[in-house]
């Protein structure tokens, strides 16, 4: 057994000597490719060792004193040793292969190594010498501490810096910079130099006597010379070494090392390519500059307050507290409180300086809308922690804004709405740490501004101005619900902008904004017209023209009953859709009017009582495209007896030319006054399309076929070289009648008056 | 009768006698999960099962860090608009135009059962003309000016992606942080996490309007409140002349009558809730102790005589129009402005299958002044850095035509892999564009936040823990942003 563990101990030696040759030669070691693998074994080997010599220090410790345990004591350290100088030994073969961070790995090598040598140390000492057992607790308390410290070092260069105490350490406050305030070389360049090149080119390594840390420091350059040159196309040194392939020597930042992003190298290269400017801050660079969106990005626009005073008394808030004047913490543990005041009738000065128990812990206070006094601002210059202040459309005049000056951290103050004047406003400027003022409305000239804005730091929102902008006003709403009347009825037009004028027409023309004549609740409904009305006012553009039929049906028929039908697709509620007193919009669709195509419509009205009617109002439709025309022909018959019928009106309405409007089409029939207790009506659809409509369709059909045909040759095509067949459309295989019978014109009708 | 009445009250009280013992169940099971091994493994799950008791873990009714943003203004784009045509450029789709969408771009991604069986998806390049605006140099189609003209206020969100495809989950989603229907809505969540500001409105309010493009529904399942207490719900606004109906007093009835019958009411409804204890009781005396507030509160606020008229210019004169966007919007920022912390804007008519140029030219005049105008508005008045705007739909469209595609006309399908969103004012950065789509506009390739990280932010931004507003119902705690989400900090300024 001794034997044994002599040769073990012999060969431990060996590989110890070996590895302190190799330790001292390692910068001239070239590793072939089959020891790599020997190399790549040392994360798996690093667990024995660590075990083993745990295993030993619990051992001595908690072992009960007796004949093997002298032994087994020794075993385990002589193991622990053997793992331990050739897991250093993987580890120096593995510290040869590139990507590691050599700084990390320089240390990690060292106490591996030294872990190795005490170890054997250890044993030769504690085989050779009999030494005490307090010894052996206090060196393997030592061994333990070295044994974390290098595992933890190899950690770091596995895991990244401080693996270990990361989830417990607090992460380092980054200083918050403004982007208002923010330098383009300190608070953008730097941090980039800082992030990636200053490990090595810092005052202590200086690698290449280049030293990055300040900016007198970089403008010196290294032993190559200055770092740039905007005279040279590639910017010079710095760019040229960036831009090198990473696998070249001159690379930087070198091989193993972190990496710029696309986006730091554009912030150097456009940081040089602009003159590499010390003092600039980023908010004089252009609004479309790259370096300032980039800057952008990456800074804060808001910097975090911090409120350091104590918080008030939770039962004065409390008491304070009510649904006028709310009060909060602006966050759950915060002293900071925001005060809001709503509802105008119920604030008053007492309102106001019954804060006072709380006037050091108001940050922000809302009195938007509040009849806020003049005097009041000396109340609230004691809220002396106030950073906003809302006076918007208050009661105050400015004269004593000079008050507030007393806010030491006052940064953005409302005064939208007020009486406050350009000359008040000049002692804002005063006003240690004011950042925005919103001065929208309230009367101050754009001259008058912009002397208050070239003096000082502050922000004046101006907000939009309406001089010079014209925009378009909406159509007049025809409030009627109604648009057949039975008796006169008013108009009722109306505009919700204030001042506006409504122009209308009874006559179908199209009113114009100066000659027509202007609405003053005095139209009535007494007969059929068409309304054509649009809203006028100085300042603005006229509105669109918006228009609606208005009918009278002074004698509402009691049935009416068609005596040919209707096509069964637009058959609405038959006869009882003529006299139902609605009128529908002029979508065919709507499902409320009658169409007919096939018959001529012909209806029979029945009034119980005779009338004497003087006309007949028919309400069409016409839509080209949907081939509904007015009809050819109206014949209106009446009489007291239905079986002698006289023909009372014959008209043909005037034919659709090109260019007519689809819209609705009321024909009206006067005829001269006659007793009835029926009427009549036949309407002829027109035989035929025009001729005009006709051309376009065919000139139409033939370019369809024709894009057809190309189609299909391209799909052809497509299919000789192997793409998916496109199927042929079925053809139409319906009759030639039936498809003429698709060309016949339609007459389309929803409602009949009579008068 | 009377057998009646006593057989009631036998039943109510056995009802209660149950719910107390059901109650003690409760407690004793959760507390035997405190025995020694299942604490051990407990700690390593939940990992405050030892600090805190769980009903004291949320302070409601303030936020849990100092906010950005203290509201926010939702300008919910219902129907999905097309973010091809309105911000996120793609000259490939033109210079491809008609030509097949690679299997390489599409890799055998769910579509909707619209084009599913088309046997082409042919590229539609945009028929609109894009510029580069502000800062961040933003590109915007021509189909929105007011909107280009302050691009140097918003942050846009070109990587949104949703996981619904059709338009009722992906809104349900949007809204509620699932695409089952029976969550609360995100402006119930921020009332239940952070209270009303101003007692005499309430919370949430939703405010509707119509497009002329083709509409998808909305409904009041967006602004339940769910789980949450009822108080929390989304108080819809009507959209004619008068937003909230019946709000005077009726003849014969005088402000000290009308109190003194919610008083005795009160009382009534009082007594019945120390019998019964059901919540729903107090919520019911809240809300109409609100109700009486509202009726002074809100006139003065839906009046709009009092706006001047460059107001009028800003917005457009159809915001003076009941039920219009633009009237939506200058009523929202008067509401945000009087303390409401959530106000939902909804408008209908984005869904353009078909006839995509004609109908998002339309619906772009709708919205773009006045969305616009909002921010510009809010600016001026200090407003905008304490208000969060949002606008977006509740997904994007497809790259590929849906139907037959012409030279100049196109439809678009779903898609819920990319969508740009806009947000304004509250904390958000300014003037930059977040996120990038490929060169098709199909897929995200860089920074891709999710519905769950957008809700993330928007409660980090009103100083909200989104994984600390929770709520318990049946059994397990719920959160807006279900069990993911993460706060997108690049957005945050």
């Amino acid at each position: 057994m001794t034997r044994w563990k002599n040769a073990f101990f012999n060969i431990t030696f060996a590989l110890n000597c070996l590895l302190l040759f190799l330790l001292l030669l390692s910068d001239k070691m070239v590793i072939p490719a089959w020891l790599q693998v020997g190399g790549r074994m040392h994360p798996l080997l690093l667990h024995f060792p660590i075990a083993l010599i745990v295993l030993y220090v619990l051992w001595i410790l908690f072992a009960v004193s007796n004949s093997h345990y002298k032994q087994i004591a020794s075993d385990l350290l002589l193991l622990s040793s053997i793992t331990s100088v050739i897991t250093a030994l993987c580890g120096l073969l593995l510290s040869r292969e590139p990507g590691y961070d050599p700084d990390a790995l320089q240390t990690h090598k060292w106490a591996g190594s030294i872990i190795a040598f005490l170890l054997i140390f250890w044993y030769w000492i504690s085989t050779a010498k009999n030494v005490s057992r307090w010894f052996n607790i206090s060196a393997s308390f030592v061994m333990l501490i070295t044994i974390i410290v290098a595992g933890d070092l190899g950690a770091a260069i596995t895991h990244g810096e401080n693996f270990l105490m990361a989830p417990i350490t607090p992460e380092k406050e980054r200083k918050t910079v403004l982007f208002e305030e923010a330098f383009v070389y300190a608070d953008v360049v730097q941090p980039v130099l800082e992030a990636k090149c200053l490990s090595c080119h810092n005052s202590k390594k200086a690698k290449g006597e280049l030293v990055m840390e300040t900016a007198g420091l970089l403008l010196k350059g290294g032993k190559d010379g200055r770092l740039w040159d905007t005279t040279k196309a590639d910017l010079g040194l710095l760019m040229q070494r960036i831009h090198l392939p990473e696998d070249e020597k001159e690379h930087m930042p070198p091989s193993g090392k972190p990496q710029l992003t696309d986006e730091e190298m554009v912030i150097l290269e456009r940081w040089i390519k602009g003159g590499a400017d010390m003092n600039k801050k980023v908010i004089e660079l252009p609004p479309s500059d790259t370096l300032r969106t980039i800057a952008y990005k990456r800074l804060k626009a808001f910097s975090e307050e911090k409120y350091d005073f104590t918080a008030a008394n939770e039962n004065t808030i409390k008491k304070l507290n009510n649904t006028n004047r709310v009060i909060y913490p602006i966050a759950a543990k915060s002293p900071a409180l925001v005060v809001n005041f709503y509802n105008s009738p119920y604030f008053g000065s007492k309102q106001l300086a019954e804060l006072a128990d709380i006037d050091q812990q108001v940050v922000e206070l809302n009195l938007s809308k509040m009849p806020v006094k003049d005097e009041d601002l000396k109340t609230i210059a004691r809220f002396t922690n106030l950073r906003t202040l809302n006076l918007n459309y208050s009661a105050i005049t400015g004269n004593t804004l000079d008050q507030l000056k007393k806010l030491p951290l006052l940064k953005s103050l409302s005064l939208t709405g007020t009486a406050v004047t350009a000359k008040q406003l000049a002692v804002l400027q005063e006003f240690p740490k004011l950042r925005s003022v919103f001065i929208w409305n309230t009367g101050i000239s754009p001259t008058a501004l912009a002397a208050i804005n070239k003096q000082g730091k502050i922000h004046f929102e101006t907000g939009f101005d309406a001089a010079g902008v014209v925009m378009k006003l909406t159509p007049p709403i025809i409030a009627n619900g109604d648009s057949i009347v039975t008796k006169p009825v008013a108009v009722q037009l109306k505009h919700y902008v204030p001042g506006t004028a409504i122009r209308y027409t009874t006559d179908g023309t199209d009113p114009d904004s100066i000659s027509s004549p202007i609405f003053k609740n005095d139209l009535q409904v007494q007969k059929m017209f068409e309304l054509k009305t649009r809203a006028v006012k100085p300042g603005w553009y006229s509105s669109d023209v918006v228009s609606r039929y208005f009918f009278t049906s002074r004698y509402v028929p009691d049935s009416i009953e068609l005596l040919k039908p209707a096509d069964a697709k637009y058959k609405a509620k038959e006869g009882r859709t003529l006299n139902d007193l609605v009128k529908s919009d002029p979508g065919r669709g709507s499902g409320k009017w009658l169409g007919f195509r096939d018959n001529n419509l012909e209806a029979l009205l029945f009034f119980r009582q005779p009338i004497p009617a003087t006309s007949v109002i028919l309400s069409t439709l016409r839509d080209v495209k949907g081939l509904i025309f007015p009809p050819a022909s109206v014949e209106i018959w009446g009489g007291t007896d239905k079986n002698k019928l006289k023909l009372l009106m014959h008209l043909s309405p005037k034919p659709t030319v090109k260019g007519d409007p689809n819209d609705n089409f009321p024909i009206t029939c006067e005829f001269a006054p006659t007793n009835v207790s029926f009427i009549k009506i036949i309407a002829k659809p027109i035989s035929k399309i025009p001729a005009w409509l006709k051309d376009e369709r065919e000139k139409a059909k033939i370019e369809e076929a024709k894009i057809k045909k190309a189609e299909l040759e391209k799909a052809k095509k497509e299919k000789v070289k192997g793409a998916e067949p496109i199927a042929e459309k079925s053809k139409d295989k319906r009759s030639a009648a039936e498809k003429a019978k698709d060309e016949k014109p339609w007459i389309f009708i929803d409602e009949v008056m009579v008068n | 009768m009377e057998k009646d009445l006593a057989n009631k009250k036998f039943v109510m009280n056995k009802e209660f006698f149950e719910h107390r013992l059901n109650m003690n169940r409760r407690r004793f099971l959760s507390r035997l999960s405190l025995g020694i091994g299942s604490a051990a493994l407990g700690s390593l799950l939940i990992p405050d099962l030892f600090q805190s008791k769980e009903e004291e873990a949320l302070i409601t009714g303030l936020p849990d860090f100092a906010p950005k943003a203290k509201r926010i203004i939702y300008l919910f784009q219902n129907g999905a608009p097309s973010q091809l045509d309105l911000f996120d450029y793609k000259p490939m789709l033109q210079t491809m135009h008609g030509e097949d969408l690679p299997a390489s771009i599409r890799m055998g991604q769910r579509l909707t059962g619209m084009t599913a069986n088309q046997k082409k998806f042919p590229l539609a390049g945009t028929t609109f003309k894009f510029s580069e605006y502000g800062q961040a140099r933003a590109t915007i189609s021509e189909l929105l000016p007011y909107t280009a003209s302050v691009v140097d206020d918003l942050c846009i969100v070109k990587s949104m992606f949703t996981e619904a495809i059709n338009h009722d989950p992906a809104l349900t989603f949007f809204q509620t942080g699932a695409q089952v229907g029976n969550r609360a809505s995100m402006g119930s969540w921020l009332s239940y996490g952070l209270g009303s500001e101003n007692k005499n409105l309430p919370a949430f309010c939703v405010l509707l309007s119509k497009g002329k493009g083709n509409g998808q529904g909305v409904y009041s399942k967006l602004w339940s409140n769910g789980f949450l207490d009822s108080i929390h719900q989304g108080v819809q606004f009507s959209s004619g002349e008068n937003p909230v109906l019946y709000l005077n007093n009726p003849e014969g009835m005088d402000k000290t009558d009308r109190r003194r019958m919610l008083d005795k009411l009160a009382e009534l409804n009082q007594e019945n809730y120390s019998e019964f204890g059901d919540p729903e009781i107090s919520t019911k005396i809240q809300q109409y102790e609100m109700a009486y507030r509202m009726q002074t509160a809100v006139p003065d606020i839906t009046d709009m005589k009092k706006e001047p008229e460059s107001i009028i210019k800003m917005y457009g004169a159809e915001s003076l129009v009941p039920g219009t966007f633009a009237a939506n919007c200058l009523l929202a920022r008067k509401l945000s402005e009087n303390g409401v912390r959530f106000v939902q804007l909804y408008h209908q008519g984005w869904d353009a299958h078909d006839n995509l140029p004609g109908q998002i030219k339309g619906q772009c005049k709708d919205v773009d002044q006045a969305s616009a105008a909002l921010i510009t508005d809010l600016k001026q008045r200090g407003l905008l850095d304490e208000t969060l705007v949002i606008w977006g739909g509740e997904f994007g469209r497809t790259n590929y035509c849906q139907g037959k595609l012409a030279k100049d006309n196109y439809g678009r399908d779903h898609h819920p892999r990319c969508f740009t969103v806009w947000m304004a004012g509250g904390g958000v950065k300014p003037g930059i564009v977040h996120g990038e789509t490929d060169e098709f506009g199909y897929n995200i390739v860089k920074n891709p936040v999710h519905v769950h990280d957008f809700h993330a932010t928007i409660l980090n931004l009103m100083g909200l823990d989104h994984e600390k507003l929770v709520y318990k119902h049946q059994g397990r705690r719920y959160r807006l942003t279900d069990v993911s989400g993460k706060v997108v900090k690049d957005l945050i300024a």
